[in-house]
């Protein structure tokens, strides 16, 4: 595409160009958007490159009286044969420039449309070693530039952990999480594997299968302009909630589709997880992860649950309503009112059937596995999906913290049974993270401060956590900070102003993350040479249901 | 660089002459004098064929679709400083510099903007000196000195010491004849184009008072289509005779909106115009009674409008299309807004912005 020139560069008194920033007014026929690239024509032969960052019609009318009076004072039926003068500015943040010159551009330079591989460059996009698609940006003028991540900077040592934030259903959060998982797959191949909490109904519970649907040519493009194959996922594993009776779906608790369960159990690629109280004994903390203990009454009972003799979950209830009763506490430091406490926590939150012992008949239709097994199978290159989406919060965040503390024990070598460097770098994918590490704890809960850990240490032991959620303001400040790279999509204003991290975008910025089309996002990464760039991915590619083509 | 004024007592070495430097000063104070206090001849005779029956003529509506028959606007701007004194023959006279451009632009109807006509536009300094100090000859001299020293043409002028006359005021109206020669001159090349026709017709701001016209060589008939459009006027002007006479404001103090006066016949220099008074906005809404009405002149361009009058009709119809140019208006920019119309404005405001600002053009004095 030829350079077109569509406008020059205006430096006033007021507001002069600077090394960092400038304005230029737009030819009357010309169309552009925020977050465009273009380029200015500067001083010995070379070229600066800008991204836009707000647009502005000004006319020479002295106010909006002005324009009142132009109408015959108020008369909304008339006509001013005269159009009154007035043009578009653009305001643009310098990005780069060819011959690296860091001079103001000159009033009265030309502004053209920027060429691919410029746009590229300045955005520091070249010289990656390994580039991971990210999506691609469709400037207003045609030209399409992919845009990619740089693998050090997203799976380590470099830089670590992703965050999406947006308004559920219009921010596209999943779509773009598992876009990038599926780029991540092929173009990192055998160097990471990967495990998915599934939240919502069935969505990734067929991840390998072929859409519904056929992808349209224009999808399928979409692909090819990210250097992607439109492919599901390959090589997935799936676990499901154990059910203890036999249902429609087996022993499984899920919402699955029916054929796609079977055909999953028939291929060896399901199974369904349980607990069992040796287990839960270990992991008790776990479980009561979102009760408040302000005066660690429960946490002294945990060390003594511990070597409670019962060896299955009615003996292990028993024995607990026993101590709850009076006069029962002998050898014990705790009082009946924290053993009643815990009773009761533990008589409601163990009713679900995943809580069950290992079944001695029909063990191949069982299908059962510890969770801690099966993270513990995984290899380089394969994917686990764990859904958890039957649960109640309070079991979804014992699931979420046995796996990430299981797969941080394997990396920090404190796991007997597997070898650190046998699982590669492993990326945990967490829809609705704020469940899991509120704002508002203070690192206390068991489960909010493993995944501190995850994220303060997983650079350099290679665990890597993508969140997701609705609200970044309800996230966990240090889970944030540590991420180096964040993903924006719709949110809605009040949102913005009760999250910090919104306070710093430019206005423009503000607005247009409020109207994100479906499909569009903002990303911020750490070797990206501006702050954000909006970019569009492809349409999702797997097997998924009531979906808007 | 070496300063002007450096340069003209350089070039000038004759005894008792010297040129003084001195506070400079922009001399616009008064933008808008030039019309406001100018010259007229009498205006005694009704110029219109036929004859209207009243005093005041209603203009028609034009529906939004209908092209305007407009299409043209040229503006003239000046800047005048006094830039320094000259001592000459025991006189101690101003020098007046300027800069002068002249614009025309044309409004693109269909595509909603206005386009500068490059050829037709100039831009031009100048200097004018006292006739008691140069022959005509000198100046030519001082002017290819003042280029080959400073990079900066100018044009050199002449004006006539007066007795009665404040000769700053003097200097200044030189500079201004300079820029009416700039104008007519701009006329004269749309005519040679034939750009100029029934339906492109050119508003030139302010009167059509050109002087010496036909010893140039120009052909009246270029005005055909030209139509002089002054935003303020002298309301004690007087028109009609005998009983019928009255002064300007008198009459159209009590125009309503979209009326027009009859039109009068007045002389520049032996040739017939016709003038009318048009206003363009609500009395109402105006802040006194003459805001909002403009004076349009028009040549009669043949012995038959000289003789008869202008066509009544074709009065109407320019004064129509005109009433259209009312909005939009550059109310709360400008003061005249009222009366300013809006492509006029443009034009002005481009020749402004094309001017140097007054610290750069002083400081090369």
């Amino acid at each position: 595409m030829q350079p077109k020139v569509i406008g020059k560069v205006t430096a006033t008194e007021r507001k002069p160009t600077s090394f960092n920033a400038l304005r230029f007014w737009l030819a009357d026929d010309e169309e552009i958007r925020i977050f465009d690239v273009i380029r200015i024509r500067h001083i010995k032969d070379s070229y600066t490159y800008a991204i836009i960052k707000d647009l502005q019609h000004i006319t020479d009318s002295a106010g909006h009286l002005a324009s009142f009076v132009s109408s015959d004072f108020g008369d909304v039926a008339a006509e001013p044969i005269n159009p009154r003068m007035g043009t578009t500015i653009a305001e643009a943040e310098v990005l780069y420039n060819s011959k690296n010159i860091e001079m103001p551009v000159r009033d009265a330079a030309l502004v053209e449309t920027a060429d691919v591989e410029g746009v590229r460059t300045a955005l520091g996009l070249v010289g990656f070693r390994r580039p991971i698609p990210a999506g691609y940006i469709s400037m207003s003028y045609g030209a399409e530039v992919p845009i990619e991540f740089e693998s050090s900077y997203i799976l380590g040592p470099e830089g670590a952990h992703l965050n999406i934030a947006g308004i559920s259903g219009l921010a596209t959060k999943t779509s773009y999480a598992m876009f990038l998982l599926n780029s991540i797959q092929q173009r990192m191949g055998q160097d990471a594997s990967m495990i998915l909490f599934n939240v919502k109904g069935s969505d990734l519970l067929a991840i390998d299968e072929d859409p519904l649907q056929p992808l349209s040519e224009r999808q399928i493009a979409e692909w090819s302009k990210c250097g992607l194959e439109p492919r599901p996922f390959q090589n997935v594993r799936y676990l499901y909630p154990y059910a203890e009776r036999r249902q429609a779906n087996g022993y499984s608790n899920t919402s699955a589709p029916r054929q796609i369960l079977e055909k999953q159990q028939r291929e060896g690629r399901a199974q369904n997880f349980y607990y069992d109280v040796d287990t839960m004994k270990e992991k008790m903390r776990l479980l009561l992860a979102d009760v408040d203990d302000p005066n660690s009454t429960i946490e002294s009972i945990y060390d003594e649950v511990r070597d409670l003799p019962a060896s299955s979950w009615d003996a292990f209830r028993e024995e607990i309503s026993r101590r709850a009763q009076r006069g029962q506490q002998a050898g014990s430091k705790v009082t009946v009112q924290s053993w009643r406490k815990f009773n009761r926590f533990v008589q409601t939150r163990t009713a679900n059937p995943f809580f069950a012992e290992m079944a001695l008949t029909s063990q191949d239709e069982r299908r059962q596995a510890l969770v801690a097994n099966a993270v513990r199978q995984l290899k380089p290159g394969s994917i686990l999906v764990i859904d958890i989406e039957p649960l109640p919060d309070y079991l979804q965040c014992l699931v979420v913290g046995d796996v990430t503390s299981t797969i941080r024990n394997i990396k920090l070598g404190e796991d007997e049974d597997v070898d650190p460097s046998d699982v590669g770098r492993v990326i945990i994918f967490a829809d609705e993270l704020n469940k899991y590490a509120p704002k508002t704890d203070s690192g206390g809960r068991s489960l909010t401060s493993i995944l501190l850990e995850v994220t303060e240490r997983g650079r350099s032991l290679g665990v890597i956590l993508l969140g997701a959620e609705q609200f970044r303001s309800a996230v966990h400040d240090r889970i944030l900070g540590n991420c180096s790279t964040n993903v924006y999509g719709r949110t809605s204003p009040v949102e913005m102003a009760k999250c910090p991290d919104y306070r710093y975008f430019p206005e423009s910025h503000r607005a247009s993350i409020t109207r994100l089309e479906k499909g569009s996002l903002l990303l911020q990464h750490a070797v990206f040479k501006t702050h954000l760039i909006k970019v569009q991915f492809p349409f999702p590619c797997y097997y998924k249901e009531d979906v808007e083509q | 660089m070496q300063r002007i004024i450096e340069v003209i007592n350089d070039t000038i070495k004759r005894p008792g002459v010297e040129c003084l430097p001195c506070d400079r000063v922009n001399l616009d104070y008064d933008r808008h004098r030039e019309y406001a206090e100018s010259e007229e001849h009498q205006a005694t005779d009704l110029f219109e064929n036929p004859n209207p029956k009243h005093s005041t003529v209603d203009t028609p509506d034009i529906h939004g679709s209908v092209p305007s028959i407009i299409r043209y606007f040229l503006d003239g701007s000046r800047r005048t400083y006094k830039i320094g004194d000259l001592l000459v023959k025991g006189r101690y006279l101003p020098l007046i510099a300027g800069q002068v451009g002249v614009a025309v632009v044309e409004r693109q109807q269909s595509r909603r903007r206005y386009v500068p006509l490059r050829d037709f536009c100039s831009f031009a300094n100048a200097i004018a000196f006292p006739d008691q100090l140069a022959s005509p000859e000198d100046m030519v001299a001082l002017g290819e000195k003042i280029e080959k020293t400073t990079g900066n043409r100018f044009k050199l002028l002449r004006y006539k010491v007066k007795p009665d006359r404040d000769p700053v005021d003097l200097g200044v109206a030189k500079v201004m004849s300079f820029m009416a020669d700039l104008e007519l001159q701009a006329v004269h090349d749309m005519s040679e184009k034939q750009l100029l026709q029934t339906n492109a017709m050119l508003v030139k701001d302010g009167p059509l008072r050109y002087k010496n016209v036909r010893g140039r060589g120009f052909d009246f008939l270029q005005f055909r289509n030209v139509l002089g459009v002054s935003k303020t006027f002298r309301s004690s002007f007087p028109v009609g005779s005998g009983r019928r006479k009255k002064d300007v404001g008198a009459i159209t103090s009590g125009l309503f909106m979209g009326e027009r006066t009859p039109v009068f016949k007045t002389l520049e220099e032996g040739r017939h115009i016709g003038m009318w008074y048009l206003r363009l906005r609500q009395p109402e809404k105006m802040s006194n009674p003459l805001q909002g009405i403009i004076k349009i002149e028009c040549y009669a361009v043949d012995r038959i409008e000289e003789q008869q009058g202008l066509d009544a009709d074709r009065i109407t119809t320019i004064s129509a299309h005109l009433l259209r140019e009312r909005n939009v208006t550059a109310y709360g920019a400008d003061k005249r807004w009222a009366t300013h119309l809006y492509p006029v404005y443009v034009a002005e405001n481009f020749i402004k912005s094309s001017l140097l600002s007054d610290v750069r053009f002083e400081a090369l004095f």
